[in-house]
Protein backbone atom coordinates (compact mmCIF):
# COMPACT_ATOMS: atom_id res chain seq x y z
CA UNK A 1 0.00 0.00 0.00
CA UNK A 2 1.21 3.16 -1.10
CA UNK A 3 1.86 6.16 1.24
CA UNK A 4 -1.59 8.60 2.29
CA UNK A 5 -1.31 12.18 1.11
CA UNK A 6 -1.75 14.83 4.01
CA UNK A 7 -4.27 17.50 3.21
CA UNK A 8 -0.68 19.80 3.11
CA UNK A 9 -0.36 18.15 -0.69
CA UNK A 10 -1.46 19.37 -3.62
CA UNK A 11 -2.09 16.73 -6.91
CA UNK A 12 -3.28 17.75 -10.49
CA UNK A 13 -5.85 16.05 -12.52
CA UNK A 14 -4.55 15.83 -16.10
CA UNK A 15 -6.66 16.51 -19.13
CA UNK A 16 -6.99 14.32 -22.40
CA UNK A 17 -8.66 15.24 -25.46
CA UNK A 18 -11.43 13.47 -26.53
CA UNK A 19 -11.62 12.11 -23.63
CA UNK A 20 -12.28 15.06 -21.42
CA UNK A 21 -14.53 16.43 -24.33
CA UNK A 22 -17.67 15.75 -26.37
CA UNK A 23 -16.90 17.26 -29.77
CA UNK A 24 -15.36 20.76 -28.67
CA UNK A 25 -17.24 20.75 -25.73
CA UNK A 26 -15.33 20.48 -22.57
CA UNK A 27 -17.10 17.94 -20.11
CA UNK A 28 -16.12 18.71 -16.77
CA UNK A 29 -17.53 15.63 -15.21
CA UNK A 30 -15.46 13.70 -17.45
CA UNK A 31 -12.46 15.66 -17.10
CA UNK A 32 -12.60 14.40 -13.31
CA UNK A 33 -13.45 10.79 -14.68
CA UNK A 34 -14.64 9.27 -11.96
CA UNK A 35 -14.83 5.46 -12.34
CA UNK A 36 -17.11 2.62 -10.05
CA UNK A 37 -14.46 -0.13 -8.51
CA UNK A 38 -17.71 -1.71 -7.05
CA UNK A 39 -20.95 -0.69 -5.82
CA UNK A 40 -19.64 1.54 -2.74
CA UNK A 41 -16.08 2.69 -4.36
CA UNK A 42 -15.45 5.55 -6.90
CA UNK A 43 -12.06 6.30 -7.69
CA UNK A 44 -10.05 9.01 -10.25
CA UNK A 45 -6.33 9.29 -11.01
CA UNK A 46 -4.50 12.07 -9.87
CA UNK A 47 -1.01 13.10 -9.98
CA UNK A 48 1.10 14.37 -6.92
CA UNK A 49 3.07 17.35 -6.97
CA UNK A 50 6.06 16.31 -4.58
CA UNK A 51 7.16 14.31 -7.83
CA UNK A 52 7.08 16.92 -10.20
CA UNK A 53 9.99 19.57 -10.17
CA UNK A 54 8.83 21.99 -12.73
CA UNK A 55 5.84 22.75 -14.41
CA UNK A 56 7.34 21.60 -17.14
CA UNK A 57 8.09 18.08 -15.82
CA UNK A 58 3.93 18.33 -15.07
CA UNK A 59 3.34 18.71 -19.00
CA UNK A 60 6.23 16.04 -20.03
CA UNK A 61 4.32 13.71 -17.67
CA UNK A 62 0.82 14.58 -19.50
CA UNK A 63 2.73 14.48 -23.04
CA UNK A 64 3.95 10.51 -21.74
CA UNK A 65 0.33 9.26 -20.77
CA UNK A 66 -1.20 10.46 -24.15
CA UNK A 67 0.99 8.22 -25.85
CA UNK A 68 0.90 5.83 -24.04
CA UNK A 69 -2.38 5.80 -24.29
CA UNK A 70 -2.50 6.07 -27.94
CA UNK A 71 0.04 2.64 -27.95
CA UNK A 72 -2.19 0.64 -25.61
CA UNK A 73 -5.15 1.72 -28.43
CA UNK A 74 -2.26 0.21 -31.63
CA UNK A 75 -1.55 -2.54 -29.82
CA UNK A 76 -5.38 -3.53 -29.26
CA UNK A 77 -6.55 -2.44 -32.01
CA UNK A 78 -4.36 -2.05 -34.52
CA UNK A 79 -4.61 1.77 -35.51
CA UNK A 80 -6.03 5.00 -33.65
CA UNK A 81 -8.22 6.22 -35.93
CA UNK A 82 -7.82 10.18 -35.61
CA UNK A 83 -10.58 11.63 -34.56
CA UNK A 84 -9.76 9.22 -31.05
CA UNK A 85 -6.15 9.92 -30.88
CA UNK A 86 -5.43 10.78 -27.29
CA UNK A 87 -3.91 14.79 -27.11
CA UNK A 88 -2.92 16.25 -23.95
CA UNK A 89 -4.15 19.28 -23.23
CA UNK A 90 -2.84 20.76 -20.08
CA UNK A 91 -4.16 20.18 -15.96
CA UNK A 92 -6.07 21.18 -12.90
CA UNK A 93 -4.53 21.33 -9.52
CA UNK A 94 -6.09 20.75 -6.55
CA UNK A 95 -5.60 20.72 -2.61
CA UNK A 96 -5.95 17.63 -1.29
CA UNK A 97 -7.68 19.04 1.66
CA UNK A 98 -10.29 19.59 -0.09
CA UNK A 99 -10.61 15.60 -1.04
CA UNK A 100 -10.83 15.22 2.73
CA UNK A 101 -13.46 18.06 3.22
CA UNK A 102 -15.68 15.64 0.77
CA UNK A 103 -16.51 13.60 3.70
CA UNK A 104 -17.41 16.59 5.46
CA UNK A 105 -20.35 18.14 3.29
CA UNK A 106 -23.51 17.64 4.46
CA UNK A 107 -25.04 17.30 1.36
CA UNK A 108 -22.73 14.10 0.77
CA UNK A 109 -23.88 12.00 3.56
CA UNK A 110 -23.85 8.94 1.89
CA UNK A 111 -19.45 9.60 2.21
CA UNK A 112 -18.12 7.38 4.55
CA UNK A 113 -13.95 7.88 3.45
CA UNK A 114 -11.98 9.47 1.16
CA UNK A 115 -8.55 8.61 0.37
CA UNK A 116 -5.28 9.87 -1.65
CA UNK A 117 -3.02 7.09 -1.98
CA UNK A 118 0.22 7.09 -3.53
CA UNK A 119 0.31 4.94 -6.18
CA UNK A 120 2.90 4.28 -8.99
CA UNK A 121 1.65 3.09 -12.00
CA UNK A 122 2.39 2.42 -16.21
CA UNK A 123 6.19 3.89 -14.88
CA UNK A 124 4.42 7.20 -13.57
CA UNK A 125 5.66 7.75 -9.93
CA UNK A 126 3.46 10.57 -9.34
CA UNK A 127 0.41 8.88 -9.85
CA UNK A 128 -2.19 9.10 -7.01
CA UNK A 129 -5.36 7.42 -6.41
CA UNK A 130 -8.61 9.20 -5.27
CA UNK A 131 -10.60 6.01 -3.63
CA UNK A 132 -14.18 7.46 -2.14
CA UNK A 133 -15.84 4.61 -0.11
CA UNK A 134 -19.52 5.28 0.41
CA UNK A 135 -21.67 3.88 3.58
CA UNK A 136 -22.96 0.38 3.31
CA UNK A 137 -26.67 1.13 3.77
CA UNK A 138 -26.78 3.57 1.18
CA UNK A 139 -29.49 2.95 -1.19
CA UNK A 140 -29.40 6.00 -3.55
CA UNK A 141 -27.88 6.18 -7.03
CA UNK A 142 -23.75 6.29 -7.13
CA UNK A 143 -24.35 7.95 -10.45
CA UNK A 144 -25.85 10.61 -8.76
CA UNK A 145 -23.46 10.68 -6.13
CA UNK A 146 -20.68 10.95 -8.69
CA UNK A 147 -22.22 14.06 -10.40
CA UNK A 148 -22.11 15.73 -7.04
CA UNK A 149 -18.13 14.78 -6.18
CA UNK A 150 -16.87 16.20 -9.42
CA UNK A 151 -19.16 18.91 -8.53
CA UNK A 152 -17.23 19.52 -5.27
CA UNK A 153 -13.44 18.66 -7.06
CA UNK A 154 -14.52 21.32 -10.17
CA UNK A 155 -15.07 23.93 -7.02
CA UNK A 156 -11.93 23.35 -5.88
CA UNK A 157 -9.92 23.84 -8.62
CA UNK A 158 -7.32 26.13 -9.89
CA UNK A 159 -6.03 26.01 -13.57
CA UNK A 160 -5.98 25.52 -16.26
CA UNK A 161 -2.56 25.00 -16.89
CA UNK A 162 -2.57 24.67 -20.93
CA UNK A 163 0.17 22.55 -22.69
CA UNK A 164 0.70 21.38 -26.62
CA UNK A 165 3.12 18.72 -26.65
CA UNK A 166 5.93 18.69 -29.21
CA UNK A 167 3.98 15.63 -31.09
CA UNK A 168 1.04 18.02 -31.43
CA UNK A 169 2.31 21.47 -32.56
CA UNK A 170 0.48 21.02 -36.33
CA UNK A 171 -2.68 20.48 -34.64
CA UNK A 172 -4.89 23.92 -35.33
CA UNK A 173 -6.93 24.39 -33.54
CA UNK A 174 -5.47 22.75 -30.20
CA UNK A 175 -7.78 21.73 -28.02
CA UNK A 176 -6.65 23.19 -24.93
CA UNK A 177 -8.19 26.12 -26.33
CA UNK A 178 -11.58 24.94 -25.14
CA UNK A 179 -10.56 24.07 -21.52
CA UNK A 180 -12.64 26.02 -18.89
CA UNK A 181 -11.47 28.45 -16.32
CA UNK A 182 -11.75 27.50 -12.79
CA UNK A 183 -13.86 29.42 -10.34
CA UNK A 184 -10.95 29.54 -8.03
CA UNK A 185 -8.86 30.77 -11.00
CA UNK A 186 -5.38 30.39 -11.89
CA UNK A 187 -2.30 27.93 -10.03
CA UNK A 188 1.32 28.88 -10.34
CA UNK A 189 3.69 26.23 -10.09
CA UNK A 190 6.18 26.78 -7.59
CA UNK A 191 9.43 28.49 -9.31
CA UNK A 192 11.96 26.15 -7.05
CA UNK A 193 11.40 22.56 -6.03
CA UNK A 194 13.39 19.58 -5.38
CA UNK A 195 11.67 16.34 -6.85
CA UNK A 196 11.61 13.50 -4.54
CA UNK B 1 -48.56 -4.07 -28.99
CA UNK B 2 -51.09 -1.91 -27.02
CA UNK B 3 -50.84 2.06 -27.48
CA UNK B 4 -52.23 3.74 -24.24
CA UNK B 5 -50.70 7.43 -25.03
CA UNK B 6 -49.23 9.39 -28.09
CA UNK B 7 -48.58 12.76 -29.00
CA UNK B 8 -46.48 13.60 -31.84
CA UNK B 9 -45.69 17.36 -32.50
CA UNK B 10 -42.92 18.97 -33.66
CA UNK B 11 -40.88 22.40 -33.72
CA UNK B 12 -38.64 23.81 -35.66
CA UNK B 13 -37.94 21.25 -37.59
CA UNK B 14 -37.04 18.80 -34.37
CA UNK B 15 -39.02 16.05 -32.98
CA UNK B 16 -37.85 14.07 -29.89
CA UNK B 17 -40.02 10.84 -29.66
CA UNK B 18 -39.94 8.41 -26.93
CA UNK B 19 -41.06 5.37 -26.62
CA UNK B 20 -41.39 3.84 -23.34
CA UNK B 21 -43.69 0.57 -22.16
CA UNK B 22 -44.03 -2.03 -19.82
CA UNK B 23 -43.97 -5.77 -20.00
CA UNK B 24 -47.59 -7.39 -19.95
CA UNK B 25 -46.93 -9.44 -17.99
CA UNK B 26 -44.43 -9.02 -15.83
CA UNK B 27 -45.36 -5.39 -15.40
CA UNK B 28 -41.50 -4.62 -15.63
CA UNK B 29 -40.22 -1.27 -18.10
CA UNK B 30 -39.32 -2.26 -21.78
CA UNK B 31 -38.45 0.56 -24.16
CA UNK B 32 -37.54 1.91 -27.17
CA UNK B 33 -36.67 5.27 -28.32
CA UNK B 34 -35.89 7.28 -30.93
CA UNK B 35 -34.62 10.99 -31.94
CA UNK B 36 -36.05 12.01 -35.37
CA UNK B 37 -34.96 15.05 -36.84
CA UNK B 38 -37.23 16.79 -39.60
CA UNK B 39 -35.59 17.70 -42.87
CA UNK B 40 -32.21 15.52 -42.12
CA UNK B 41 -34.17 12.80 -42.06
CA UNK B 42 -31.87 11.42 -38.93
CA UNK B 43 -33.36 8.75 -36.87
CA UNK B 44 -31.67 6.17 -34.53
CA UNK B 45 -33.96 3.83 -32.82
CA UNK B 46 -32.78 1.47 -30.29
CA UNK B 47 -34.74 -1.40 -29.73
CA UNK B 48 -34.41 -2.58 -25.74
CA UNK B 49 -36.97 -4.79 -25.86
CA UNK B 50 -39.45 -6.78 -28.67
CA UNK B 51 -42.10 -7.69 -26.34
CA UNK B 52 -45.52 -6.09 -25.88
CA UNK B 53 -44.98 -2.62 -25.67
CA UNK B 54 -47.01 0.29 -24.38
CA UNK B 55 -46.09 3.23 -26.37
CA UNK B 56 -45.75 7.01 -24.54
CA UNK B 57 -44.63 9.59 -26.90
CA UNK B 58 -42.73 12.77 -25.59
CA UNK B 59 -42.20 15.55 -28.38
CA UNK B 60 -41.27 19.07 -28.42
CA UNK B 61 -43.93 20.98 -28.07
CA UNK B 62 -45.53 23.60 -31.49
CA UNK B 63 -44.93 26.31 -28.62
CA UNK B 64 -41.54 26.11 -28.31
CA UNK B 65 -41.03 28.55 -31.01
CA UNK B 66 -37.88 29.83 -29.91
CA UNK B 67 -34.89 29.72 -32.34
CA UNK B 68 -32.52 28.72 -29.91
CA UNK B 69 -34.44 26.31 -28.03
CA UNK B 70 -34.84 23.79 -31.03
CA UNK B 71 -31.10 24.36 -32.44
CA UNK B 72 -30.09 23.26 -28.60
CA UNK B 73 -31.97 20.38 -28.62
CA UNK B 74 -31.15 19.34 -32.67
CA UNK B 75 -27.37 19.33 -31.28
CA UNK B 76 -28.17 17.52 -28.06
CA UNK B 77 -30.20 14.53 -29.28
CA UNK B 78 -27.36 14.13 -31.79
CA UNK B 79 -25.10 13.78 -29.33
CA UNK B 80 -26.99 11.60 -27.12
CA UNK B 81 -27.51 9.84 -30.73
CA UNK B 82 -23.31 9.47 -31.05
CA UNK B 83 -23.13 8.09 -27.34
CA UNK B 84 -25.31 5.05 -28.21
CA UNK B 85 -23.66 4.27 -31.28
CA UNK B 86 -21.50 1.37 -31.58
CA UNK B 87 -19.02 3.39 -33.52
CA UNK B 88 -18.57 6.00 -30.58
CA UNK B 89 -15.02 5.81 -28.64
CA UNK B 90 -15.73 3.53 -25.25
CA UNK B 91 -14.66 6.51 -23.21
CA UNK B 92 -17.83 8.33 -24.34
CA UNK B 93 -20.35 5.26 -25.14
CA UNK B 94 -23.29 4.81 -22.78
CA UNK B 95 -25.68 1.88 -22.37
CA UNK B 96 -29.11 1.42 -24.50
CA UNK B 97 -31.26 1.69 -20.79
CA UNK B 98 -29.62 4.64 -19.94
CA UNK B 99 -29.94 6.07 -23.27
CA UNK B 100 -33.30 5.44 -23.63
CA UNK B 101 -34.03 7.35 -20.14
CA UNK B 102 -31.85 10.18 -21.60
CA UNK B 103 -34.02 10.87 -24.70
CA UNK B 104 -37.14 10.72 -22.23
CA UNK B 105 -35.48 13.23 -20.19
CA UNK B 106 -34.49 15.47 -23.00
CA UNK B 107 -37.79 15.37 -24.29
CA UNK B 108 -39.09 16.45 -21.27
CA UNK B 109 -37.34 19.09 -21.07
CA UNK B 110 -37.29 20.66 -24.28
CA UNK B 111 -41.52 20.28 -23.55
CA UNK B 112 -40.48 22.68 -20.50
CA UNK B 113 -38.82 25.40 -22.39
CA UNK B 114 -36.25 24.74 -20.23
CA UNK B 115 -32.55 25.47 -21.97
CA UNK B 116 -30.72 23.12 -23.48
CA UNK B 117 -28.33 21.53 -21.61
CA UNK B 118 -24.65 20.76 -22.15
CA UNK B 119 -24.13 16.77 -21.92
CA UNK B 120 -21.33 15.07 -19.83
CA UNK B 121 -21.58 11.18 -18.44
CA UNK B 122 -19.34 9.50 -15.98
CA UNK B 123 -19.36 6.51 -18.21
CA UNK B 124 -21.57 4.15 -19.40
CA UNK B 125 -24.08 4.14 -16.59
CA UNK B 126 -25.27 7.38 -16.98
CA UNK B 127 -25.81 10.90 -18.81
CA UNK B 128 -25.24 14.18 -17.23
CA UNK B 129 -27.23 17.14 -17.93
CA UNK B 130 -25.89 20.44 -17.14
CA UNK B 131 -26.96 23.90 -16.88
CA UNK B 132 -24.42 26.53 -15.69
CA UNK B 133 -26.12 30.53 -15.07
CA UNK B 134 -26.11 32.85 -12.18
CA UNK B 135 -23.18 31.75 -10.78
CA UNK B 136 -24.98 28.33 -10.14
CA UNK B 137 -24.89 25.05 -11.52
CA UNK B 138 -27.36 22.79 -12.28
CA UNK B 139 -26.78 18.87 -12.92
CA UNK B 140 -29.78 16.04 -13.88
CA UNK B 141 -27.65 12.66 -13.91
CA UNK B 142 -29.74 10.05 -15.49
CA UNK B 143 -28.93 6.44 -15.09
CA UNK B 144 -30.89 3.50 -15.45
CA UNK B 145 -32.62 3.79 -12.52
CA UNK B 146 -32.78 7.02 -11.46
CA UNK B 147 -32.49 10.89 -12.35
CA UNK B 148 -30.75 12.26 -9.75
CA UNK B 149 -31.03 16.58 -9.12
CA UNK B 150 -28.05 18.85 -7.69
CA UNK B 151 -27.81 22.55 -7.68
CA UNK B 152 -24.79 23.85 -6.96
CA UNK B 153 -22.62 27.01 -6.17
CA UNK B 154 -18.81 27.58 -5.39
CA UNK B 155 -19.07 27.39 -2.14
CA UNK B 156 -21.03 24.81 -1.26
CA UNK B 157 -23.97 21.95 -2.74
CA UNK B 158 -27.34 23.58 -2.49
CA UNK B 159 -30.03 20.74 -3.12
CA UNK B 160 -29.73 17.55 -4.23
CA UNK B 161 -32.58 15.07 -4.87
CA UNK B 162 -33.31 11.51 -6.61
CA UNK B 163 -36.10 10.33 -8.35
CA UNK B 164 -36.77 6.18 -9.40
CA UNK B 165 -37.75 6.08 -12.52
CA UNK B 166 -40.71 4.00 -11.58
CA UNK B 167 -41.85 7.18 -9.94
CA UNK B 168 -41.30 9.01 -13.49
CA UNK B 169 -42.59 6.91 -15.68
CA UNK B 170 -45.84 7.98 -15.37
CA UNK B 171 -46.44 11.37 -13.76
CA UNK B 172 -44.75 14.45 -14.52
CA UNK B 173 -41.18 14.84 -14.56
CA UNK B 174 -38.91 17.29 -12.03
CA UNK B 175 -38.38 19.87 -14.22
CA UNK B 176 -39.44 23.28 -11.87
CA UNK B 177 -36.64 23.24 -10.60
CA UNK B 178 -34.64 23.92 -12.49
CA UNK B 179 -36.98 27.34 -13.81
CA UNK B 180 -37.10 28.09 -10.05
CA UNK B 181 -33.41 27.49 -8.91
CA UNK B 182 -32.20 31.07 -10.12
CA UNK B 183 -34.73 32.84 -8.27
CA UNK B 184 -34.59 33.46 -4.49
CA UNK B 185 -38.08 31.81 -3.25
CA UNK B 186 -37.70 28.88 -1.80
CA UNK B 187 -38.60 25.43 -4.59
CA UNK B 188 -41.14 23.65 -3.52
CA UNK B 189 -42.47 20.88 -6.15
CA UNK B 190 -44.43 18.09 -5.28
CA UNK B 191 -44.50 14.57 -7.52
CA UNK B 192 -47.14 11.71 -6.74
CA UNK B 193 -45.62 8.88 -5.32
CA UNK B 194 -46.89 6.14 -7.44
CA UNK B 195 -45.39 3.37 -5.90
CA UNK B 196 -47.49 4.15 -2.71
CA UNK B 197 -50.97 5.54 -3.87
CA UNK B 198 -52.22 7.56 -6.17
CA UNK B 199 -53.42 10.07 -3.54
CA UNK B 200 -50.13 10.30 -1.79
CA UNK B 201 -47.92 13.00 -2.25
CA UNK B 202 -44.08 13.28 -1.58
CA UNK B 203 -42.36 16.71 -0.84
CA UNK B 204 -39.27 16.92 -2.42
CA UNK B 205 -37.88 19.80 -1.13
Amino acid sequence: MGELLSDDDSVFRMVVHPVAFKGKSFSRGKMINLTTLSEREIETSLVWEKFLASEADLHSSGCDLASRMNERTRIEKGEVKPKNRKIYCGAYQLPVAALGNLRLEAELPEIETTEVRHAPEDGQEAHVSLRVTLKHDYEGDVEGTKTAIADRIWASLHGPLRHICTCDDAINPHPSGDLEDCPLGSYSFPSLRSSS
Amino acid sequence: MRLLNTSNTQCDGIALRIWTGTNANTGGPLSQAGVVFQGSQTSHVQDLAVEEIIVCTAAVTTECSAGALSVGYQDLGEALNQLSDSETDDEWRIDDSVYVWACAMAAHLALGEIPAPKISSHGARSVVFNWSFDEKNRYMTVSKDAVSILVSSVGKIEKRCEYRISQLLSREMPLRFLAQASSEAPVSYEVMDTGVSSEQHRRIW
